[in-house]
C-alpha cells in the first residue's frame, strides 16, 4: 500500500496546481484521475473548432503554464491516470481501479491529507422529453464543442442567465426560463 | 487532439471515420449518430452529461456491454454495437 | 390535515408493516391514520431486498405464519391498483457439500410435513437448473412457492389502496408522545404536526419500536441488526431466480454446531449468500449480520466479504460491475420471532421485530392486528408472537 502526505483526487486546473505547489513544498504527493489525461473539463486535450476567440487564446496560454509549471516537479508526484477512486475509508485510505487494467498494482493510497478536486456537474431540472438524443446538458455540450464538434445546426439553450444579445443566428436561447426564486427552491 | 489521424471503426456494422483523441460518443455525434440505446421500455437515449456520470450513453464495446462510450476513447478497428438494457446485443 | 384530528386507530411507521395494517383497517371500514417521522419506507422497508420466502425458516410456526402470509401477496397483488412486480419462480438453496445436504434432507421433511412444495436437486439437477452455479456445488433445495416483489413499490402501493378506502397519511411527523388517560388506556397520540385523539395505536416502528414503546413505559426488545447489500449492473440473466447458500440459514440463527467453509470475515461479518434477480434485469447480492447500533454506512470488508462469496457461488460474477451498495436494519428479536400483539397498555399494539422477514410477514401481520382489533378469529395462534413471552422469559 502507498503511503504519502498528500492524496489529490481530480486532475483538473485546481488539482493540477495543488499538487505542484505541495511538491515545490516537499511533500509526497500522489495525483488521481479517471482521464487518460490531465486538464479535466477546463484544460483538457481541446479540438480544432473555436480559434482565435481572445477567450481562447487565454485559455491555452493559462493552460501551457500550469502543465509547464507541473512538468517541473512531475518526477516528485505519484501519478495516476485512467484511474478511478471508488471509496474513501476513514477519510485516508482511498480505494482505487484501474480503468486500463495496467500492471501498476497499487489499488490503495493512504494518505495523511486529501485533497478533493472532482470538478461539479448539473443538478439537472427534468422536463418532457428531457430524454430524447439531442438533448445535452450544458457541461455534455461544452465538452463537445471544445473537441471540435457540433451536434446540430441549430441549437436551443434554457436557463437563467443567457443573454440573448450574445447569442449567433444559430443559437435561439430561452434566458429566465426558471425565475431564480423558483429555481432555488427547486434545487 | 490530433485532427490528422483518422481511423476507422465500426458501429454496428457500418464503418465510420473517428480522430485520434475523440471518444467513441464523439465519434458518434461527429458523424450524425444521435440515438445510443433504447431502454425496455423503448424509449431512444443518447449523450446527456458527456462526462460519466449519467450512463446513458452505453453501448457494448468490443464484446463488452455497458461501457460509457463518452468515457471511452475510439481506438482504432474497435467494434460498437447497440444494447438493450440487460447488455445484450440488440439486432439492427 | 388539521392540527387536532380523531381516529379509530393510529398506525405509527410508515414502512411495509405500518401500510399494510392501514390497509388492512381502512379496508374493514376503519377510520386510520398512519404517521411516519420520515417519507414512505424511509426506514427498513426502503433498505431491504423484496423476498417473500418460505425457505429460510427454521420452525413448524415460523413455516405456518410465513404460508399464510405468502398466500395473501397474489390477492393483494391483484386488489391493489399498484403494479408491485409480484413474481413466484421459486426459490433454490445452494447445498455446498455433503454434510450441508445431510442437513438440507432433514429440512426438507420438516417442510413437507407443513405441506410445502420443496425438492431436493441432485448435482446434474441443480447445474441444469442454474449453468453458472460453479460445478461444485452438490445440490440444491428448490422452494416452489416462493416469490418476490419490489418492496418499496408494495408499501407505496398499501398507502394507495389505504388512502382509497379513507385511511389518512401523515408524513415527516414523528411521534413525539402518547398520552394515557386516568385508566391508563390510550387517549391521544402527538405528533409533530398534529395531535390525534384515539383509543387504540399500533406500534409498526421496526427498529423505533423501543422508543415508541418508552412512551407508555413499555420494553420492546428489538434490537438493529445490520444487513449490507450490493447492486450490480443490468445484464444477463445469472440466475432466474432467488438464490441463497444453505449456509444463510446457519448464520440467521446462529447454530454453533455447524460452520461453513468461509474465510474469517466472512464469519465475523455473518456473511451468506444471497441472489435476487429484480424485475430491472439486475440483481442483487447479499448478505451479512452485525449489530452496530443505528449505522447504516456500509464497511468495505463486509462488501468484499459479499462479494467473495457470491463469486464462489457464482465465478462469472467476477466480471460484473456494481453500480451502488447501501445497508439496512433488521428488527431483530432474541427468538427470531416477531411481535404481533396487545400488550397491558389497553388499546396499545406491537406489530415489529421481523428481522429480515418484515416483507413476506408484513401481510399476516396487517391481518392478524387487523382480526385482533376487531375482535375477529385470528388466521393463526399468536401465542409463540406475545410482546409477554420476553418477560416470562
Amino acid at each position: 500500500m502507498k503511503v504519502v502526505d498528500l492524496v489529490i483526487i481530480g486532475g483538473g486546473p485546481a488539482g493540477i496546481t495543488a499538487a505542484t505547489e505541495a511538491a515545490r513544498m516537499g511533500a509526497s504527493v500522489a495525483l488521481i484521475d479517471e482521464n487518460e489525461n490531465l486538464g479535466g473539463k477546463v484544460f483538457g486535450p481541446t479540438g480544432s473548432v473555436i480559434k482565435g476567440s481572445a477567450s481562447d487564446k487565454i485559455e491555452k496560454n493559462l493552460r501551457r503554464q500550469i502543465l509547464k509549471d507541473f512538468d517541473r516537479v512531475k518526477n516528485k508526484i505519484s501519478l495516476y491516470l485512467n484511474t478511478e477512486v471508488w471509496d474513501i475509508v476513514d477519510q485516508r485510505l482511498v480505494l482505487l481501479y484501474s480503468k486500463s487494467g495496467s500492471a501498476q498494482q497499487v489499488n490503495r493510497i493512504k494518505g495523511d491529507k486529501l485533497i478533493i478536486s472532482v470538478g461539479a456537474f448539473e443538478k439537472a431540472i427534468p422536463f418532457p422529453g428531457w430524454t430524447l438524443p439531442g438533448v445535452f446538458s450544458v457541461g455534455g455540450l461544452n465538452t463537445l464543442v471544445k473537441k471540435g464538434i457540433l451536434p446540430g445546426k441549430r441549437f436551443l439553450l434554457a436557463g437563467s442567465g443567457l443573454k440573448r444579445e450574445f447569442c449567433p443566428g444559430n443559437v435561439f436561447c430561452l434566458p429566465e426560463a426558471v425565475p431564480c426564486s423558483l429555481y432555488w427552491q427547486i434545487i | 487532439m490530433d485532427s490528422e489521424n483518422k481511423f476507422e471503426i465500426e458501429v454496428n456494422g457500418k464503418i465510420i471515420l473517428a480522430h485520434s483523441g475523440q471518444t467513441i460518443a464523439e465519434a458518434l455525434l461527429a458523424n450524425g449518430l444521435r440515438g445510443l440505446r433504447m431502454t425496455r421500455k423503448q424509449s431512444p437515449r443518447g449523450v446527456y452529461c458527456g462526462m460519466g456520470i449519467c450512463y446513458e450513453c452505453r453501448m457494448i464495446v468490443n464484446g463488452i456491454p455497458n461501457v460509457r462510450t463518452c468515457m471511452t476513447l475510439a481506438t482504432p478497428g474497435c467494434k460498437i454495437t447497440t444494447q438493450d438494457d440487460s447488455g445484450i446485443m440488440l439486432e439492427k | 390535515m388539521k392540527s387536532n384530528a380523531s381516529a379509530d386507530v393510529v398506525v405509527v411507521g410508515g414502512g411495509v408493516v405500518g401500510t399494510a395494517i392501514a390497509y388492512f383497517l381502512a379496508r374493514n371500514n376503519l377510520d386510520v391514520i398512519l404517521v411516519e417521522k420520515g417519507a414512505i419506507t424511509a426506514g427498513t422497508s426502503g433498505r431491504c431486498e423484496g423476498d417473500v420466502l418460505v425457505c429460510d425458516k427454521m420452525t413448524a410456526f415460523d413455516i405456518r405464519l410465513t404460508r399464510f402470509s405468502q398466500e395473501l401477496f397474489p390477492e393483494i397483488a391483484n386488489e391493489l391498483d399498484y403494479d408491485i412486480s409480484w413474481t413466484r419462480k421459486g426459490s433454490l438453496l445452494a447445498i455446498e457439500n455433503e454434510a450441508e445436504m445431510e442437513e438440507a434432507k432433514k429440512l426438507c421433511s420438516l417442510l413437507h410435513a407443513e405441506g410445502l412444495p420443496v425438492r431436493i436437486l441432485d448435482k446434474y439437477e441443480v447445474h441444469e437448473d442454474e449453468p453458472y452455479l460453479a460445478p461444485d456445488i452438490v445440490g440444491g433445495m428448490e422452494t416452489d412457492c416462493d416469490g418476490s416483489l419490489n418492496p418499496m413499490a408494495l408499501a407505496y402501493g398499501l398507502v394507495h389502496g389505504a388512502k382509497k378506502k379513507g385511511a389518512r397519511v401523515l408524513t415527516f411527523s414523528a411521534v413525539k408522545d402518547i398520552r394515557l388517560d386516568a385508566d391508563g388506556c390510550i387517549e391521544r397520540v402527538v405528533t409533530e404536526k398534529a395531535e390525534i385523539v384515539t383509543k387504540r395505536v399500533v406500534n409498526a416502528a421496526g427498529v423505533w419500536a423501543p422508543e415508541i414503546g418508552k412512551l407508555v413505559r413499555l420494553d420492546i426488545p428489538i434490537k438493529p441488526r445490520q444487513g449490507q447489500m450490493l447492486v450490480a449492473e443490468r445484464t444477463f440473466p445469472v440466475a432466474r431466480r432467488k438464490i441463497m447458500e444453505f449456509g444463510y440459514m446457519m448464520a440467521k440463527f446462529e447454530r454453533s454446531d455447524y460452520s461453513r467453509n468461509v474465510t474469517p470475515e466472512m464469519e465475523k461479518y455473518g456473511v451468506a449468500l444471497v441472489f435476487e434477480p429484480t424485475e430491472a434485469t439486475n440483481f442483487l447480492i447479499g448478505s451479512s449480520r452485525r449489530f452496530v447500533g443505528m449505522d447504516t454506512s456500509c464497511h468495505i470488508g463486509v462488501l468484499r466479504a459479499m462479494a467473495q462469496r457470491a463469486i464462489r457461488f457464482f465465478p462469472v460474477i467476477k466480471d460484473i460491475k456494481i453500480i451502488r451498495s447501501y445497508a439496512g436494519l433488521r428488527p431483530f428479536t432474541p427468538d427470531h420471532l416477531p411481535i404481533i400483539s396487545e400488550t397491558e397498555v389497553p388499546g396499545f399494539y406491537v406489530a415489529a421485530g421481523h428481522e429480515g422477514d418484515g416483507i413476506g410477514l408484513s401481510l399476516i401481520t396487517a391481518k392478524l392486528i387487523s382480526q385482533m382489533i376487531c375482535g375477529e378469529q385470528p388466521s393463526i395462534t399468536t401465542e409463540p408472537l406475545k410482546l409477554s413471552r420476553f418477560k416470562d422469559g
